[in-house]
């Protein structure tokens, strides 16, 4: 692993990290647990299109422990590990067929899988089943928080993809 | 020619994945409407602590305010407060007080959960009776 690579890894780590505690801090958008913008996803979703699906990996694991540790608990890392990787397991297959105008889809299903997968922890750790009855309300929040945040990565891919190419080209 | 097959291929992906979405987002509304409907008359309110019922309300014939506490094996409490048609989670020692905030349900749609606590209020309708078996 180049120094180059590194460094990279380490500086979208850290803008992941800054704009994950920032929403933290930001009241909940409505009274039901669960529904957040996820702003930090933005990050994974850039790594996994200009970097590579181990480099996005690597970022999104190490966000989401530093994150629980500077703004969350044991607990709340065992949810956001449970939903982070069924997220970036369902956007890294299909980033593999759709292109990049469809930025916007493969966050919305990778938003969709977070709240699967932070369900399905919440079912195991409480053992209690009736969890499942909050999945209708957290996908229609997925569907348009997911779509949110993949279009300002669509955008940010857009409108500075020469530049970002150029700053990343010597690392792959 | 080639190019254009490709195209609709590509155009076809899109459409499927749009399409699943939408009937992601449908069945969603379908879901939380009949748990609504289900639940407009004959409530009653099933706690649960580690998975198991440990009490069950009948809010229907309510006429005065009740309040309990919840105590786990380890010390935690929640306070619960239920009326007539409706209840809630009046104090909670979670660190998050999301179950708090959450106020009061007087339907089925969403269930109170406490997770730090392992918490679970839900309010179920008339034909509980088969929910509660199939949901073991």
């Amino acid at each position: 692993m180049s120094a180059k690579r590194i460094t990279v890894i380490a500086v979208l780590t850290a803008v992941a990290l800054t704009i994950f505690i920032i929403e933290a801090q930001i009241p909940p958008l409505a009274p039901i647990p669960g529904i957040k913008l996820g702003l930090a996803n933005v990050v994974t979703l850039f790594a996994l299109f200009t970097l590579g699906k181990r480099d996005a990996f690597i970022i999104l694991i190490l966000r989401v422990i530093l994150g629980s540790i500077f703004a969350g608990s044991v607990v709340s890392c065992m949810y956001s590990l449970a939903g982070g990787i069924v997220c970036f397991i369902l956007m890294s297959v299909l980033s593999l067929f759709l292109k990049d105008n469809m930025i916007w889809c493969v966050s919305i299903i990778g938003a969709i899988g977070h709240n699967i997968g932070q369900i399905l922890a919440a079912v195991i750790i409480t053992r209690t089943i009736q969890v499942v009855w909050y999945l209708p309300v957290l996908l229609i929040s997925a569907v348009i928080t997911g779509a949110f945040t993949g279009l300002v990565t669509q955008q940010i891919l857009k409108y500075g993809n020469g530049k970002i190419k150029k700053m990343l080209g010597a690392i792959k | 020619m080639k190019y254009i097959k490709v195209n609709n291929m590509i155009m076809n992906k899109n459409k499927a994945i749009i399409s699943v979405l939408a009937i992601l987002l449908l069945s969603s509304f379908a879901v939380m409407a009949v748990r609504y409907l289900r639940t407009s008359e004959h409530k009653t309110a099933k706690i649960y602590q580690n998975g198991e019922i440990i009490r069950e309300i009948n809010l229907d014939t309510l006429t005065e305010p009740i309040e309990f506490e919840i105590t786990d094996e380890s010390g935690h409490k929640n306070s619960v407060r239920a009326e007539n048609g409706r209840i809630r989670i009046t104090s909670a020692d979670c660190p998050d007080k999301i179950c708090v905030n959450q106020g009061w349900i007087d339907n089925g749609v969403l269930p109170i959960v406490c997770l730090p606590n392992k918490v679970t209020i839900e309010i179920t309708g008339a034909d509980s009776d088969i929910d509660a078996r199939t949901g073991g």
